[in-house]
């Protein structure tokens, strides 16, 4: 079980979680957009919800480029059944899924633990922040709402996507179908084993 | 959707190209009045060429006009500038700020409208075979996309058949937001589980039958590909040309990243 690439049974389970995230994901876009746009940051809060493919993949398969690829599946699922930002949907997935990426990579696919995974979301959350400034001239607002966005963002992504992925990831575990998955495997004596 | 119109004849990927080429080309200009300019391209190509039924044009016309007021406004009230109109709060209304805030409005409608021509136009299927066989997206992961796309529909059913399952349990319809809270879990767990469960399904049947997920293989449908992208591409090039180029006569444009 200590191969690096990721074999066919690990990536469509890549994929079908990233795809149900997108839909999630698209459901979520208007209620955001209404709740942020209006006031002008309210909804940065709960942006960090966009990340959260990338965490329960990544916590689940624990191989490196599952993070990357599960939010590029997740924006295609997006793009695919009609989210309204339009192609740039691709590139904001691209960008979080390389920052959640570039957190592991930093602690060599080794830890797994809770500080970790709030770690990606940070790292994600720049990410987003890239295109947000690249395409929707962030760097035009008031200091005030910038620094707002940027400080709501990033604790919110600490809970809504680092907490709350690794919390539904553990709930799914319980359930016993991730039982041949890393997060149970790589376990010294799985939760099952324990008299 | 299905391959719609003289459009949908083109090569997908290529189609993706195109139009994430032009989508970059519209956010280095930052003036509204080219952006709008440009934007009017992707419009009259949803409007003209598409040819879909008028009622889902005109709804999609509305929802993506309250998108353009909505992005419009996060830079009108929101953005920095010199000369105040108006402020209250947080709030900031500035001259400058109205004019970057239509520059993103228009631009995000041009976005949208890409983005719409290209999902209706496409097919996912082959789109994801010509990202296959077009740019090199390696087959393990072309064909697990695939099979998610069909899963897109069984979701459906999995909620139906969990919100029954609950019904039949007597749990009674959320009223608190505390109540939401939990019902949105008691639907999240048990459908990630079923998803995991179907990709294991899917998974073990296709190594069943020999897919190993290389390029070690042949394809049943081809993506083809040919002198009608290129002729899309170089159209949308002079559009874009002619308008560039109408708009520095005029002495309007400005280019930069806003």
């Amino acid at each position: 079980m200590k191969e690096k690439t990721l074999n066919i049974r690990e990536v469509i389970l890549t994929v079908i979680i990233a795809i149900l995230c997108g839909v999630l994901y698209r459901l979520w876009t208007p209620i955001y957009d209404f709740a942020d746009l209006l006031t002008g940051f309210s909804g940065q809060f709960v942006y960090g919800f966009w990340f959260i493919a990338s965490i329960i993949a990544a916590y689940i398969i624990r191989k490196p480029g599952v993070a990357f690829l599960a939010e590029m599946a997740a924006s295609s699922g997006e793009l695919l059944t009609g989210s309204s930002y339009g192609l740039t949907t691709l590139l904001s997935g691209a960008l979080q899924g390389l920052g959640a990426e570039a957190v592991l990579m930093a602690v060599r696919y080794r830890r797994w633990d809770l500080p970790v995974l709030m770690g990606m979301s940070v790292a994600a959350t720049a990410g987003s922040f890239i295109v947000d400034y690249a395409f929707w001239g962030y760097a035009e607002k008031t200091v005030f709402v910038q620094t707002m966005s940027i400080i709501l963002r990033t604790v919110g992504s600490l809970f809504v996507c680092g907490l709350l992925g690794k919390w539904i990831v553990d709930l799914v575990a319980k359930t016993g179908v991730l039982n041949s998955y890393a997060i149970i495997t790589s376990k010294k004596k799985p939760e099952w084993d324990k008299s | 959707m299905e391959d719609r119109g003289i459009i949908g004849q083109l090569n997908p990927a290529f189609k993706l190209a195109t139009h994430g080429f032009f989508m970059l080309l519209l956010t280095i200009i930052s003036d509204p009045f080219t952006s709008f300019l440009l934007m009017l391209i992707p419009l009259i190509i949803t409007f003209t060429m598409l040819r879909l039924p008028a009622k889902i044009l005109f709804t999609t016309f509305v929802s993506f006009l309250f998108l353009f007021f909505l992005s419009t406004w996060s830079l009108a009230a929101f953005g920095r500038g010199e000369t105040i109109w108006f402020q209250w709060a947080w709030f900031h209304f500035t001259k400058e700020g109205l004019m970057n805030g239509l520059t993103i409005g228009f631009r995000m409608l041009a976005f949208l409208y890409y983005g719409f021509i290209f999902i209706m136009t496409t097919n996912p299927t082959s789109f994801v075979l010509s990202l296959m066989q077009q740019f090199r997206l390696r087959p393990k992961w072309a064909y697990a996309l695939l099979a998610g796309i069909r899963f897109l529909p069984l979701f459906h059913q999995e909620l139906a058949q969990i919100r029954a399952a609950h019904r039949v349990r007597g749990v009674h319809r959320a009223t608190s937001l505390r109540e939401r809270l939990q019902t949105a879990f008691r639907f999240t767990i048990p459908l990630l589980a079923q998803g995991i469960r179907k990709a294991e399904r899917v998974a073990i049947a296709l190594e069943a039958r020999g897919f190993d997920g290389s390029w070690n293989r042949t394809f049943y449908r081809t993506i083809p590909w040919g002198y009608k992208d290129v002729v899309y591409f170089v159209v949308l090039l002079l559009a874009h040309g002619i308008l560039i180029g109408l708009s520095t006569a005029l002495g309007m444009i400005r280019w930069g990243l806003v």
